[in-house]
């Protein structure tokens, strides 16, 4: 045979290259990774995400700097400096009181995304126990606890915040009750859904085979499985609650003077849009780019963690 | 419809009009407790002040006031107006106002219904292209932006720059003052239609009854439009929800920039005139509208696709 083999002469022509053959391939096996990895690997093929995500740790950024590094307060009143257009010095111009801007739309940014995350925190707590116990326990409790969520839900947010600011006085402490008040409920929703789902699985009747005590599975074995939804839900939840107080803002029920938030600066704007637009479109860009920015990042996100959820 | 059906049907009723009546108990104790009193007017005495309230009921204890305002709301009475409109009955002023904000909440359904399932098929059909892409990025724009800031883009470009619309209402105008608010507000509409569309066409295109209707060799207009886009749509119904609770914040704010005498201005002005009886009108009008539409989704979808109970499925 070897020497059989020996006697054959090859020529460069012998063989013909085929192209490539796509279907004879060997399989890869993908490398085992952490969830969390294999969740940052997906979340950064998506384009629309990754810029949400950048231009969210911008706007975060000039929230916290701009204001701190410009030369004008958000509540210099300067009767000689009214209503300029935007130039060099006043970057975003100044508004009818002769204050600047740049530094008030900042302030307000960050006064906005600071409602924003306080509701949304609240929101957390308060819809994740009621949302575990629910779920958890069942039964009775379950059946009256969402008889009673069903008719809080089927109030209508803006009746229930309107109404709520209209009794209250409007200051920081109150939106950010008002909106937790309404929008803690979404929260609790996807938390019982998750723990019906989760608490039917074999590692938790192990564990209670084991002795463990509610309170031991609610926190041990359930909480750190529904992580990823509760992640999902916070960032879906935050560009609601900022759309929300822009909202009030603009109807009117806002911050009180001189406070600025991204809705009053907007409503503000609106009183002379005509004559100067720019006081009303630079705060409602920055509040669009924002929203648009947290609904990317929230389903770069949700597409990252739990592509399940997509049907909610 | 089944026994169940009906059986869950008379269930929804019910939790219906309880709700309801528990949002008319807190609405009411809301505004009577409202800081000072619901006629403002400084330069009114004391005993003026006593005698006018005492004749509109208002010395009574708060559950014969509550006992009468139910009364009078079953016979279509919702009390006069304390101080925006004086003695105006309220019922009128909010039927008036309801049906301007009806009219302009319809109108974008409609229009918003029609582009958004167009768009949602288009993308579908030109999956992964560009127009795909350029879809998706019309549909996310409208879902994140607030309807307030295209009725002010609207309003800059169509009334103050081209002057093709007046910038306010105006009832000499009814319908060309009506095309920007409702262009404003159908955005939003279009925009969740289109993105609910177009991932419902995509998973009913890859279904194996599609490959049959194609293997029969149906033309590829009886194949989008009678086969694929009839069972894509049904779905549609659950973002009916979401996009009514859009359009009633949408009008609120759109009807102020756009000056529209509306359901969401007399709400708004009642407020800030502490008007209680039309406060109180306006919002379980609100309330009212929200739970009966939602009652409507939910039979409607429980009809459709037997398999969802709301409340129920879940357990």
């Amino acid at each position: 045979m070897d020497a059989n083999l020996k006697n054959i002469e090859f020529l460069p022509d012998d063989f013909e290259f085929v192209g490539d053959k796509q279907d004879i391939s060997i399989d890869v096996v993908a490398p085992a990774k952490p969830a969390w990895k294999e969740a940052i690997g997906i979340f950064s093929q998506n384009k629309g995400a990754v810029i949400g995500l950048i231009m969210i740790i911008i706007i975060v950024l000039l929230a916290i700097f701009a204001p701190i590094l410009s030369s004008w307060e958000f509540d210099d009143l300067n009767t000689s400096l009214q209503s300029i257009s935007p130039n060099l010095e006043h970057w975003f111009g100044t508004d009818t009181n002769g204050r600047d801007l740049w530094v008030r739309l900042w302030t307000g940014a960050r006064i906005s995304l600071f409602i924003a995350v306080c509701a949304v925190f609240i929101d957390v707590i308060v819809g994740t126990t009621y949302g575990l116990i629910s779920g958890y326990f069942g039964g009775m409790v379950d059946s009256v606890m969402q008889r009673i969520q069903e008719i809080i839900n089927s109030i209508p947010t803006l009746v229930v915040l309107t109404l709520l600011l209209m009794v209250m006085k409007s200051s920081l402490t109150t939106i950010v009750f008002a909106l937790s008040l309404t929008e803690w409920i979404g929260m609790s929703r996807i938390v019982r859904a998750q723990v019906l789902k989760v608490k039917e699985e074999e590692f938790v009747l192990a564990s209670r085979t084991l002795g463990a005590k509610s309170f031991f599975i609610i926190f041990k074995e359930i909480l750190p499985n529904i992580y990823s939804q509760m992640i999902i839900m916070i960032m879906m939840s935050i560009p609601n609650a900022i759309f929300y107080e822009a909202y009030l803002s603009f109807v009117g029920l806002g911050l009180p003077v001189p406070n600025a938030s991204l809705g009053t600066l907007i409503n503000d704007g609106f009183e002379s849009f005509l004559v100067y637009p720019y006081m009303m479109l630079i705060p409602a860009v920055v509040l669009s780019v924002l929203m648009l920015s947290f609904n990317l990042f929230g389903d770069g996100l949700r597409d990252a963690l739990d592509p399940t959820m997509k049907e909610m | 419809m089944s026994k169940s059906t009906l059986k869950y049907i008379g269930k929804r009723l019910l939790i219906s009009l309880v709700t309801l009546f528990v949002i008319l108990v807190v609405l009411f104790l809301i505004v009577k407790l409202l800081p000072g009193s619901p006629i403002n007017n400084e330069r009114l005495s004391e005993t003026q002040r006593a005698a006018i309230e005492a004749r509109y009921g208002l010395d009574q204890p708060i559950l014969t006031q509550f006992v009468n305002y139910v009364k009078n709301m079953l016979t279509g009475d919702f009390g006069v107006s304390y101080n925006m409109y004086k003695d105006m009955p309220v019922a009128s002023l909010v039927g008036s106002a309801a049906k301007i904000s009806f009219m302009y909440g319809l109108s974008a359904v409609i229009i918003g219904g029609v582009l958004g399932t167009l768009l949602g098929v288009f993308a579908a059909l030109h999956k992964n292209t560009i127009w795909d892409t350029l879809a998706t990025v019309i549909s996310v724009i409208g879902v994140s932006v607030p309807s307030f800031v295209f009725a002010m883009m609207i309003l800059i470009l169509f009334a103050s720059k081209l002057h093709i619309f007046p910038t306010q209402y105006s009832s000499m105008n009814p319908i060309g003052s009506s095309i920007m608010p409702v262009m404003a507000l159908s955005v939003g509409v279009i925009a969740n239609v289109a993105r609910f569309t177009r991932t419902e066409m995509v998973s009913v295109m890859n279904s194996e009854y599609m490959t049959l209707a194609k293997a029969k060799g149906l033309d590829s207009k009886t194949l989008i439009f009678k086969h694929a886009l009839r069972n894509a749509l049904i779905p549609v119904v659950t973002i009916l929800g979401p996009i009514l609770v859009n359009l009633m914040t949408g009008t609120m704010v759109v009807e102020k920039i756009c000056g529209v005498p509306g359901l969401g201005k007399l709400l708004i002005n009642s407020i800030l005139s502490n008007d209680v009886n039309i406060i109180l009108a306006c919002s379980f009008l609100y309330a009212a509208m929200y739970i009966v539409m939602m009652l409507i989704i939910d039979v409607s979808y429980g009809i459709i696709d037997p398999r969802i109970r709301l409340g129920k499925e879940d357990s």
